[in-house]
């Protein structure tokens, strides 16, 4: 199983018939970018959560489309466009709407970290199978017979 | 069968959702059933680019114009590709 990241999208629902479509996983430059964006370091050097960015951060890193429309009906597109471009969408929507996409993408990274894990536990649960010792027997057949 | 050139300066390369290439002026060419870019990279990832498929964007007026890649090269920020005809 390849340790890289797959780019697949999963597509969330939302009310009123709109929808976003989401990075199924980040990789570890996406994770690392998010967290980057999320912490601002203090006065003292010590890392704090940045509360302008936090919300903002997470669904940078992992939304790719939406079915948004802008005040005049057209599509608000954002696929392929640079991200001070979707911040300023995210920025001029109605702050139930941002909550509402926040915690759709929040709900979507904790289902996939639940299903990784159990994925994870089972597959570790059969290689556990594989890597114990096979009795001596197994290795070099039956010791029975007579030495000449 | 026909000739004859697109040139613009943004475009990119995608592989998926991941930009795998900032494009800044291309020259698409056509000769007959044969597509192909010649294009200067801004910037790039070398394992998107290594992934595939891979396809060229290059956005106009009313949409974008989109190509699969077949084969390309990148030496200096100069960048060589086969393509396949436009995407639908």
């Amino acid at each position: 199983m390849s340790r890289f990241v797959r780019p697949e999208t999963t597509r969330l629902d939302l009310t009123e018939g709109d929808y976003l479509v989401v990075k199924t996983r980040l990789n570890a430059g996406e994770t690392r970018e998010m967290y980057a964006r999320m912490y601002v370091h203090g006065d003292d050097g010590r890392l704090r959560p940045n509360p302008r960015q936090t919300g903002l951060a997470k669904i940078l890193a992992y939304l790719v489309d939406w079915s948004l429309t802008d005040l005049e009906g057209k599509p608000a597109v954002i696929r392929g466009r640079p991200e001070d471009e979707v911040t300023a969408c995210l920025n001029n929507i109605d702050p139930d709407s941002f909550g509402e996409i926040l915690a759709a993408v929040e709900d979507h990274e904790q289902a996939t970290a639940t299903a990784r894990a159990q994925e994870k536990k089972r597959r570790d649960g059969g290689r556990g199978d594989e890597v114990t010792s096979p009795s001596p027997s197994a290795v070099t057949g039956a010791l029975s017979g007579s030495a000449t | 069968m026909g000739g004859g050139a697109i040139t613009g300066v943004v475009g990119r390369i995608e592989w998926s959702y991941f930009v795998a290439a900032a494009i800044n002026g291309y020259t698409v060419t056509r000769n007959g059933t044969e597509w192909a870019l010649r294009a200067t990279v801004v910037s790039s990832d070398a394992f998107k680019l290594r992934q595939r498929p891979l396809i060229f964007v290059a956005p106009h007026n009313k949409g974008e114009w989109r190509w699969a890649i077949r084969a390309l090269s990148l030496e200096n920020g100069r960048l060589v590709a086969d393509l396949d005809p436009p995407l639908p």
